[in-house]
């Protein structure tokens, strides 16, 4: 969620407006539950359990706005993640290494083609946070950071080079883009995270204002 | 703005079948710059069979009908 300026409301409610939410899409659409206790693996059929939904909560400057951005991940978008610490003497050589190797590892098991998320900097975890954000980010985007933008456009080209293609049969169509983020991080740090989001790009979004609705 | 929480649990419910059922238009046209430029015989007939499944999944029916009654803006 993206709240705007000048936006009045009950945060806890909010939460456990989202939950419902999608406990009833679950329930009443009905869709297959997909989340379980990671220990007992029991399924609640509610697309819900401990910690999840997951909620992010941003505020930006619009006036009167509050964005809903609901992205469902499953094994295809999150299995395929990976974070190295890497220290500055390995460079930003082996950021890039680390992205491609990933890529290879993974094959056809991600359902490409794909959008590789990297996270480049911060601490862990905002590392692999922003390899999300880039994972998500839609299509025809670019980073905002010069470098990253650089190295984005390097890593598209590298990527479909690799003969993996669609489904991993085979081909130049392995990923429609590698999307880049990027934070400050520590001086005695390197690190970088991929998320590597399948060929479903599984988001919806909309704006809520005084006006209504509006479905992106 | 005082924000209407059942807006937000409605919403939310709408917003998670959508992200399930339907393709993100940006996606849909990377397919198209995909398909444009494959060289590959088997990548450009595994394209093409992954287009005719998105479009077979996205034929109108249960999605738009369940959705609720919004206030959309056009």
């Amino acid at each position: 969620m993206t709240i705007g300026r000048n936006v009045e409301f009950d945060g806890a409610a909010m939460k456990e407006a989202i939950r419902r939410g999608c406990e009833r899409a679950t329930k009443e659409h009905p869709l297959r539950s997909s989340v379980v206790h990671p220990i007992t693996r029991k399924n609640d059929q509610t697309s819900c359990g401990v910690g999840v939904p997951l909620i992010n909560v941003d505020f930006d400057t619009r006036d009167e706005t509050v964005e809903i951005e609901m992205i469902p991940k499953g094994s295809g978008s999150e299995n395929g993640s990976f974070l190295q610490m890497l220290v500055p003497a390995d460079g930003i050589s082996a950021v890039k290494r680390f992205v491609v190797d990933k890529v290879i590892e993974c094959g056809g098991r991600v359902c490409p083609p794909t959008i590789v998320g990297v996270g480049i900097g911060g601490t862990s975890d905002l590392c692999m946070h922003l390899a999300k954000i880039a994972a998500t980010r839609p299509l025809g985007t670019t980073c905002k950071d010069a470098e990253g933008a650089g190295i984005e456009a390097q890593l598209s080209d590298a990527v479909n080079e690799l003969g993996i293609g669609p489904q991993g049969l085979g081909g130049r169509s392995t990923s429609f883009r590698v999307h880049v983020e990027v934070a400050a991080t520590h001086i005695t740090m390197n690190p970088v995270a991929v998320n590597i989001q399948c060929q479903s790009a599984r988001r919806a979004s909309a704006i809520i204002t005084p006006g209504g609705i509006a479905f992106e | 703005m005082q924000l209407d929480i059942k807006e937000v649990e409605e919403l939310s419910k709408t917003l998670y079948i959508r992200a399930l059922k339907l393709l993100p238009r940006d996606i849909k046209q990377g397919f198209e710059r995909l398909m444009a430029q494959e060289t590959d015989a088997t990548g450009r007939a595994v394209l093409g069979t992954m287009v005719e499944n998105i479009q077979v999944a996205e034929v109108p029916r249960t999605c738009s009908a369940r959705t609720p009654a919004f206030r959309f803006i056009t």
